[in-house]
């Protein structure tokens, strides 16, 4: 067994080594959370965009029903024609005190764990 | 009390010695590997949870599409095309493989498209399109969800702890694909184009969107327009379901109508989507020689036949993007590689073929949101 004596200043190290070691492991789950919340909170939107000829492009939300090459009459001077349609990220609204929600949780995730156990409840409701 | 506090002190000393012995003779029987078995089990079934649940959700999803279409005995064709298989041909006799592969998938593809247009009788074939492809969907998830729980449930049952360790290291991959699969439902329910729209849609804007299209087969459509003085065919499958129409058999046939009056083409293009490596931007266009098709077999080869039979330069142009972003919605970044690919194949017409040439340019993959 350690002798109390001498090795007294053994003990508050691994202390301080544990602690440390607590610290890293939790900023790193921290951060990888932070990742993943990013990565779900992505938000794109659809956008049509309709070749009016001489007057333009006519820029809106996709509809079902759109498709590329189809004609439309949503042109000041009548015919246009739907020349591509894609999706753009959304950039995401300015925070107002409160931390933006997750999709996999509807309570916005406190932890990796909570995200995952967010995900399956939202599953085993169907 | 002091000569008490020391006796405490001691049998602590000694629980703990003996604690540390039996954890030390224990590491011995393989204690660690235990838990650790345990752990990568317990995240595995954590997991697999999540898998069944988006198996469960895109099998809803497609059935409440049926339904909202007024689909017949939804449930059991839902059912029966969740659990269809393919099985493979034999390929230790490899002589007329690939027939016998077309054959098979001709059968799977007649069956589904019969399966739907008696269960769907009242929609239109863009609707019908969806649901297939809604039904392929589910049945994707379903088959990865059963996968999973069978690779678990084997190697729980043998102990086979490499097995599991495998499963667990490779989770994080499983459930990116299977999310990327969930979310693609909900794009070819909506009718977006998707990322490997791309090959059609440079046919389409090759076209000048107003080609006058004909049909080579039902999937499948060509239109005849002209590019600086030479006629160029583009071939595409029919759109604005989903649908990746049958290239490979339609340009064949129509090379070789072209042939039979005395006209042979002098450039092949075919254009598609391609999987890029991790680390390369979405939407760079990259070109090279052979057919850009990403099918298993049979499609291609009648590119790279009929244009080593007469002769004809065989070349590709690919654009560039990640699975999720092939069959989830076109981004911006990959229509802007849509309208590189465009003036690329356009390069290639000018500089590798004459006035008065006849020139063939394929536009490769599922049409869905992109009409003709």
């Amino acid at each position: 067994m350690v002798d109390g004596g001498s090795l007294e200043w053994l003990q508050p190290l691994l202390l301080i080594v544990m602690l440390m070691a607590i610290i890293a492991l939790t900023l790193r789950q921290a951060s990888e959370l932070r990742r993943m919340q990013e990565q779900a909170s992505k938000k794109t939107k659809t956008l049509t965009i309709i070749n009016c000829g001489d007057s333009g492009r006519v820029e809106r939300s996709f509809k079902e029903g759109d498709y590329v090459g189809k004609r439309v009459s949503e042109c000041k001077n009548g015919e246009g024609l739907i020349e591509a349609i894609y999706t753009i990220e959304e950039k995401p609204a300015p925070k107002q005190g409160s931390a933006p929600q997750s999709q996999g949780s509807p309570q916005g995730a406190k932890s990796k764990w909570g995200l995952l156990k967010g995900l399956r409840r939202n599953y085993s409701k169907l | 009390m002091a000569v008490a506090a020391m006796q405490l002190a001691d049998w602590i000393q000694a629980i703990a010695q003996l604690a540390f012995l039996l954890i030390f003779v224990l590491l011995f029987f393989g204690f660690n590997q235990r838990i650790q078995i345990y752990m990568w089990s317990r995240d595995i079934k954590a997991k697999l949870r999540i898998l069944e649940g988006m198996a469960r959700e895109s099998r809803k999803k497609t059935l409440d599409f049926m339904l909202k279409h007024k689909a017949r005995d939804a449930e059991k064709i839902l059912n029966q095309v969740i659990d269809f298989f393919v099985i493979e041909p034999v390929s230790i006799e490899p002589t007329d493989i690939i027939k016998r592969l077309d054959h098979l998938f001709d059968t799977r593809r007649r069956r589904f498209k019969d399966e739907f247009s008696k269960a769907m009788p009242e929609v239109d074939e863009v609707a019908r399109s969806k649901a297939e492809t809604a039904a392929e969907i589910a049945s994707a998830l379903n088959f990865i969800y059963r996968i999973v729980r069978h690779i678990l449930l084997l190697s729980e049952k043998t102990r086979n702890w490499i097995l599991i360790m495998q499963l667990q290291l490779l989770m994080p991959q499983i459930l990116r694909i299977a999310e990327t699969y969930r979310r693609a439902l909900d794009d070819f329910i909506s009718g977006v184009p998707i990322g490997d729209a791309a090959g059609p849609l440079v046919a389409v804007k090759l076209a000048n969107y107003n080609g006058s299209w004909r049909h080579v087969d039902d999937e499948t459509v060509y239109a005849v327009t002209n590019y600086e003085g030479r006629e160029v065919i583009l071939v595409k499958a029919k759109g604005p379901g989903s649908s990746v129409g049958r290239p490979g058999y339609a340009t064949e046939r129509l090379i070789e109508e072209y042939v039979n009056r005395g006209v042979k083409p002098s450039l092949l293009i075919t254009v598609d989507a391609a999987l890029k490596l991790e680390g390369e931007d979405s939407g760079v266009v990259a070109e090279g020689v052979g057919a850009a098709i990403g099918d298993p077999g049979p499609e291609k080869i009648r590119f790279e036949r009929i244009a080593a039979k007469y002769g004809i330069p065989l070349r590709a142009v690919i654009v560039k993007m990640s699975l999720e972003e092939a069959i989830r919605a076109m981004t911006k970044q990959i229509y802007e590689g849509v309208e590189k690919a465009v003036q690329r194949v356009a390069s290639i017409i000018k500089s590798e073929s004459k006035p008065g040439d006849l020139v063939v340019v394929v536009g490769v993959g599922n049409t869905i949101g992109v009409g003709q």
